[in-house]
């Protein structure tokens, strides 16, 4: 073989080592990137290496032939770094620094001292040796990389590591057998490995340029589709906002899912914006304006929440929010995200309005309970006004009694002053005392009664008891009046309601009757009290002669106030219904068989236990 | 003082009637119930010398009804209303019409019987006036027509002499005329004569 063979390939390898390292160092100046430093130091040093070993001088064996293996050895050192970085397991630059360093000296040392005490094929086995050793590490790496990025290139990579390191081992074996040691020896074996070697070194050079480009075309693809994915996917739509000086909008790209949105397809927004800017609701328009030029003015982050009209004439909520994507925020785009948030708006104006009937139900509960007090109080009320309307008939009966029982009293005193008293006068007048005294007390109890609260035994008392409490109350009134009172009482009736309350609901009925009667003159005068039992319910009318309720009024006769006429008559009949019916029962109004009014009230009575 | 007379009591209530008449009868009065005005109407038959109790509150007519048909029938009971309860325009209206007295329950007894006192005593001279001046109309009415000219003129003041020249008589029969109108009348002195015409009203 031609001796000059292997210096050519090495002058060659050199010079395209030093190209490569070049090219990949202009890469840099785009692109910090550690793993293209690091490959790009590599080339560089294996380049100058491979120069300078053909230049080497025996005479200065140092700087030539052990500088040039020992930077040979960096490069190699450089190129599994890059490596290792590309795999994210790289070490700070400062460490790599202090290694390679120290690794450069080491290895400086330690070949000169094997060319002192041994012969020269033992330096060429510890190059060898070390390169071998390296060459395997950067094919473990190349086939992690393989393993992790499943690019093919890595695979390669890592399969020209393991050739490399083979060739290498070969050198060994003839070094060992002493007939290669020399890189420039012009043998057959020689050549051909060193054709091997360079052959695979450029194979590890453009290999790498693949592996860069695929894993950036990959990671490229990858950032692609995780945004397109990401953009089709995210419940909003990514837009890039353009103003001009002259306030006319361009939308210069806008994520697919705003067809959702707005009906429009991305790029019918991105030929003409005015499908979204315009669609903004009239009434939010100026608003929207006034937001947007704040934001462009000042730079800061804009943000709304407005309405917009669709296409349909749908109304609907949406988000907008945007930045600049530079510190140049007036000529540069707006990234941003347009949200579509009626239904949240609509949940909000739900809650709004769940929350005012609730506020609404708690002023009702309030107005209720407001209710409760005053019919409460009108009950009260009720009672004073009735038995005052009494009140003048009430006191002219007591004053009856009291006033003959004064005449009797006085009469007995003169009895007794003049001695004319006797055991039978005595008699006589106790008697009629004792009568009128009586008389004068029913009347009292019946009236304490009618204002008593509660009673123990509210919950049993008689029907019948009742009644002719209430007719002791009204008799006077009637007697003035000249109103007969009939009454059919049945047996013995216990009611369900309590006793003060249905005493107060005879007392006005009865009031009324008489108020009827006493007005105008009648031919007759009478009021009737029927009571009769129908299944579990006791059936008590009372009918008057009088002119009876116009049909008129008939209809809102139980509503509160409603008969201009007489409010207190008003008031008291809605009372008597609001009590009756309390307790389950009804209260009606008919027509009596003798002209008048009749007002029939049907309770349940009190089962027997 | 006991007087006897009639005490008719009209009033609504069995207890006032039964006190009242226990008390009113022990003082010596006739005293009769009546349980209305149209009870009383009915039934009654006054006999003086009487007085009327009368309740202003009654069912059938109220006691100033009654005491309007009283005053219309010419009756001229004393009336003394007593009542509980009663509008001052009631009470006004009743003495305008004659009541004698208004008591207010409940009554003081000793007041009561006074005012029944009183009241039967005016009856009763009234019923003695009355009784009076119709005996002296039936004396008058037996004088021949010219002693009643005769002691038309005297009562008028006249002479004896100016008589008889108004008459045209003598004075002789003027003279005779005049003792038998004083024997006729019962009275024995002009003045007397005079006094009993006021009091029956006659010819003035």
């Amino acid at each position: 073989m031609n001796a000059t063979l292997v210096p050519a390939i090495f002058l060659f390898y050199g010079i395209l080592s030093l190209a490569y390292a070049g090219v990949l160092i202009q890469f840099l100046s785009r692109r910090k990137d550690r793993v293209i430093a690091f490959w790009s130091s590599g080339a560089l040093c294996v380049g100058i290496a491979t120069i300078a070993t053909i230049f080497r001088d025996p005479s200065n064996l140092i700087a030539t032939y052990v500088g040039a293996n020992g930077l040979a050895f960096i490069g190699y050192l450089l190129f599994n770094y890059a490596l290792k970085e590309f795999l994210a397991i790289g070490a700070s630059t400062k460490r790599i620094l202090l290694v390679t360093t120290a690794a450069f000296f080491a290895y400086c040392f330690s070949l000169y001292f094997v060319g002192i005490f041994f012969e020269s094929k033992y330096q060429t086995i510890f190059i060898s040796t070390l390169v071998v050793m390296t060459s395997a590490y950067a094919g473990v790496l190349g086939y992690r990389i393989y393993k992790k990025s499943k690019i093919n290139h890595a695979a390669i990579l890592s399969a020209t590591s393991f050739l490399n390191s083979f060739i290498w081992a070969l050198r060994i074996l003839l070094a060992a057998s002493d007939i290669s040691i020399n890189a420039f020896n012009p043998s057959v074996f020689n050549s051909i490995i060193f054709v091997c070697i360079f052959l695979l070194g450029m194979f590890w050079y453009f290999n790498f340029i693949g592996l860069l480009y695929s894993q950036s075309n990959e990671a490229e693809q990858e950032a692609l589709s995780r945004f397109e994915g990401m953009a089709k996917t995210l419940p909003c739509a990514l837009y890039e906002y353009y103003l001009y000086p002259d306030y006319t909008s361009e939308f210069r790209y806008f994520s697919p899912s705003i067809k959702e949105i707005v009906g429009h397809s991305a790029r019918a927004i991105m030929k003409n914006a005015s499908l979204i800017i315009d669609r903004v609701h009239p009434e939010d328009k100026e608003y929207f304006w006034k937001v947007n030029l704040e934001a462009y003015n000042s730079g800061k982050t804009f943000f709304i929440e407005t309405r917009m009209i669709i296409w349909d004439g749908t109304i609907k909520w949406v988000q907008l929010s945007s930045s600049p994507r530079g510190e140049d925020f007036k000529n540069v785009s707006w990234s941003g995200y347009i949200i579509d948030i009626t239904e949240r708006k609509t949940l909000e104006a739900a809650a709004l309005r769940v929350d005012s009937i609730t506020k609404e139900n708690e002023a009702i509960t309030l107005l209720l309970k407001e209710k409760e007090r005053l019919v409460t109080s009108l009950l009260k009320a009720n009672k004073t006004a009735t038995t005052g309307a009494l009140s003048a008939s009430i006191a002219h009966e007591l004053n009856q009694p009291i006033g003959a029982s004064n005449i009797n009293i006085q009469f007995l005193q003169k009895k007794l002053d003049n001695n004319e008293f006797s055991p039978e006068l005595g008699k006589q007048i106790l008697a009629l005392l004792a009568r009128d005294n009586d008389r004068a007390g029913n009347i009292i109890r019946s009236l304490r009664s009618i204002f008593l609260e509660t009673r123990e035994d509210d919950d049993f008392w008689e029907f019948n008891d009742a009644l002719d409490s209430i007719l002791e109350i009204i008799r006077p009134e009637c007697r003035k009046n000249n109103i007969t009172l009939s009454i059919q009482e049945s047996g013995n009736l216990n009611l369900v309601a309590s006793e003060v309350e249905i005493k107060q609901v005879l007392l006005n009925l009865l009031n009324n009757a008489i108020r009827e009667l006493g007005d105008v003159h009648h031919s007759r005068k009478e009021i009737l009290i029927e009571c009769a039992v129908e299944g579990n319910l006791a059936m008590i009318a009372i009918s008057d002669s009088g002119r009876g309720v116009p049909l008129e009024l008939q209809d809102n006769l139980f509503e509160l106030l409603s008969s201009e006429k007489n409010i207190g008559m008003g008031l008291g009949l809605w009372l008597c219904k609001h009590i009756i019916t309390r307790h389950g029962g009804k209260l009606h109004y008919g027509q009596s068989d003798m002209g008048g009014a009749k007002f029939l009230i049907a309770i349940p009575i009190l089962p027997n236990e | 003082m006991k007087s006897s007379g009639h005490i008719y009591v009209i009033d609504d209530d069995q207890s006032i009637r039964d006190s009242l008449s226990i008390a009113l009868r022990d003082s010596g009065y006739e005293v009769m119930n009546f349980s209305g005005a149209i009870d009383f109407l009915d039934r009654a038959v006054v006999i003086g010398p009487a007085v009327i109790l009368l309740d202003m509150q009654m069912p059938d007519l109220t006691g100033l009804e009654l005491q309007e048909r009283l005053n219309k029938m010419g009756r001229s009971t004393p009336i003394i209303f007593i009542s509980g309860q009663s509008h001052p325009k009631q009470i006004v209206e009743s003495f305008r019409k004659g009541a004698i007295n208004f008591i207010f329950k409940p009554f003081n007894l000793g007041e009561l019987v006074e005012a029944v006192r009183a009241a039967i005593d005016a009856d009763s001279s009234k019923e003695y006036s009355n009784a009076r001046s119709d005996k002296i109309k039936d004396l008058y009415a037996s004088l021949t027509p010219r002693e009643k000219d005769v002691c038309d003129l005297l009562v008028k003041g006249f002479l004896s002499k100016d008589v008889a020249d108004t008459l045209n008589i003598s004075s002789a029969t003027v003279k005779i005329h005049k003792s038998r109108v004083m024997k006729k009348m019962r009275v024995s002195s002009m003045q007397l004569l005079v006094s009993c015409y006021i009091q029956s009203g006659i010819g003035i």
